[in-house]
């Protein structure tokens, strides 16, 4: 009977997850840049534009899907950055080693992606 | 047992499901036609930083691509005369009223595209791009009268002689492209038109380069047999290198910044290893800076994952092309595309390539741009740039619209941030949102105070299955103040 319960709350994760993935939220708040940013979300942010923005432009969907509605633990943002295993192999996102991205960047590099979530991009005016 | 089983295929079945409608490929759009579309424009559907703001000041053009001022502080815009999808119309250079006129103060024959326009002293330097005829920089007196100061640049390809600009120093500089994706001659080219027209055309190297040997096979696009050929780098569709094979340097070259004296002369190389840099602009501090457009997943050589970047040049410096992409060598697995991962087909390099000063997003198309020197504008220092919008999937696929906005990269740190950008929850350009905003930016330039910065929009262009559509009399020019 627990299990069934475990397994219920792993599908309804699961689908909450993929759901919330559907919807993609932009950031208006982006436009500043680094301007008035925390010295760890800016470090996050400079790795972010060299490792990941020209795939997931701002988190949005580019030659890669959109990270910034896919809400997930952050170890599991880290595992992935670090290993393609993580996933089964599926995909083409690379993976980052301690050389390219130190354990000190990768944490902030998880917070920003994290922030990316938090703002949206205003909406054209009703015609 | 088996109802936990069952719980968890379906749990899993599920979210793939899900996960797939969420992540889809985004495929061909838009129809095939060239007619001119209504566009609906309205400043309001673009977002900009707070304190900004944003006006159109010209419609109807069509496919323009760049825009100077006189000395007087006049505007003036180019019309290309050429777009992807082959479509020819006359180039032009015109002068812009106000209330929707102008007065045409040059135009040219059908050797388009007409890329950029820099003035000086006087006169208008263009860059033609030259499809059908080769490249050329010409000169415009006020009177509208053109000179070639250089023509026959290798432009037949799929990119073109690309931006101009005057430095200090008296040089014209301008940019050439490349005339393949990753220089081998391919199958893709003949998509694109030229390879039927100038069946011996190909890559030429500005420097000596020996190559590896590496050959890729096809079939014959060129013969109605369809046999296979194999085609290496630097040399004409069907033809086989050798490894140790030396292929001579020579100018006019493909993929590098040159430079020629203010009234014409000989070429002289000031960059290479750059596959179509498209914009050039000094910096306030003097420095040359070039908009890179990288690799496409294309074609016999395809490479996954190349951006586009701003790069700082260095005289003589080799940034790369055909085996770098911002500054990382394709033997890279990141680079890997179909499976196959692109192997050097330059056997020596001539040096580590430099790592750009910012990297743009897959695709995107980073374009023409120019830097603010204006404190009332702010941002002083930083870099704006034309993100002209992927030509996906014939470049290679992507799960959303990439690009079509202006970007603003922090010089200090390489940081780039959207600055002027389409409202609403996903980005793309304006006739996919269904709104007024940003189509395709092509150019960025600021007037002669610094304290305007306008923005040219090329108009609509899709991509249907059978290719480019660029939609006439669709181009905008916008202008963006600080309040």
């Amino acid at each position: 009977m627990r299990t069934n319960i475990y397994s219920f709350l792993a599908l309804f994760l699961i689908i909450g997850i993929y759901c919330s993935s559907c919807t993609s939220r932009r950031l208006k708040k982006e436009m500043a840049g680094t301007e008035g940013e925390s010295p760890i979300l800016k470090e996050g942010r400079l790795v972010f534009k060299e490792k990941c923005q020209s795939c997931h432009p701002n988190g949005e969907s580019g030659v890669g899907p959109e990270i910034n509605n896919v809400r997930v633990p952050k170890i599991f943002i880290k595992a992935r950055v670090r290993s393609r295993a993580f996933l089964l192999y599926t995909g083409r996102m690379p993976e980052f080693d301690k050389h390219e991205i130190s354990k000190k960047e990768l944490n902030s590099l998880v917070l920003y992606v994290k922030s990316l979530q938090r703002s949206d991009m205003g909406q054209p005016d009703k015609k | 047992m088996r109802k936990t089983f069952t719980l968890i295929s379906v749990s899993i079945a599920l979210s793939a499901v899900l996960f797939q409608s969420c992540t889809k490929l985004r495929g061909h759009y838009g129809t095939k036609s060239y007619e001119p579309v209504n566009r609906p424009v309205s400043p309001s559907d673009i977002l900009l930083p707070e304190g900004y703001k944003i006006e159109m000041i010209a419609s109807g053009l069509n496919f323009p691509s760049a825009m100077t001022f006189d000395d007087q502080g006049q505007a003036y815009v180019l019309e290309a005369g050429y777009s992807y999808g082959e479509i020819f119309t006359t180039p032009k250079l015109l002068k812009i009223e106000g209330d929707g006129k102008y007065t045409e103060i040059a135009h040219g024959g059908k050797n388009g595209p007409w890329t950029a326009v820099d003035f000086y002293e006087g006169n208008f330097y263009i860059s033609e791009g030259g499809a059908m005829e080769g490249g050329r920089i010409l000169k415009v007196n006020a009177k509208g009268e053109i000179t070639n100061l250089v023509e026959g640049l290798p432009s037949y390809g799929d990119h073109h002689t690309d931006a101009v600009v005057i430095g200090k120093d008296g040089y014209i500089y301008f940019g050439q492209g490349t005339a393949t994706n990753s220089a081998v001659v391919g199958k893709d080219n003949f998509d694109f038109g030229w390879l039927a027209r100038k069946k011996d055309f190909h890559d030429i190297p500005c420097i000596d380069v020996t190559l590896a040997g590496e050959n890729y096979e096809t079939e014959n696009v060129l013969s109605p047999d369809k046999e296979k050929v194999k085609t290496g780098a630097y040399v004409p569709y069907g033809t086989a290198t050798v490894k140790g094979q030396v292929i001579k340097g020579s100018l006019p070259c493909t993929g590098a910044v040159m430079r020629i004296p203010l009234n014409g002369g000989p070429i002289e190389l000031v960059a290479s290893g750059l596959r179509n840099p498209f914009g050039l602009a000094f910096a306030p501090d003097g420095k040359l800076y070039v908009t890179e457009n990288g690799l496409d997943t294309r074609g016999s050589r395809p490479v996954f994952g190349g951006g586009d970047y701003l790069y700082e040049i260095k005289n003589n410096a080799w940034y790369g092309w055909p085996d770098y992409a911002g500054g990382d060598s394709l033997a890279d697995e990141n680079f890997k595309a179909r499976e196959i991962r692109p192997k050097s087909v330059l056997l020596k390099h001539p040096q580590q390539p430099p790592k750009p000063k910012a990297v743009f997003d897959v695709h995107s198309s980073a374009d023409g741009f120019d830097f603010s020197s204006s404190n009332s504008f702010g941002y002083e220092g930083d870099a704006f740039v034309a993100l002209f919008g992927d030509m996906a999937p014939n470049v290679g696929t992507v799960y959303g619209p990439v690009g079509f906005k202006i970007v603003r990269v922090n010089m200090k740190n390489g940081d780039v941030v959207d600055f002027a950008v389409n409202k609403g929850h996903k980005n793309g350009p304006a006739s996919t949102l269904k709104t007024g905003g940003l189509e395709r930016p092509i150019a960025a330039k600021f007037d002669n105070t610094g304290k305007a910065l306008y923005v040219v929009d090329f108009g609509v262009l899709e991509m249907p299955e059978k290719g480019p559509a660029p939609k006439q009399r669709t181009g905008v020019i916008w202008k963006i103040t600080k309040q």
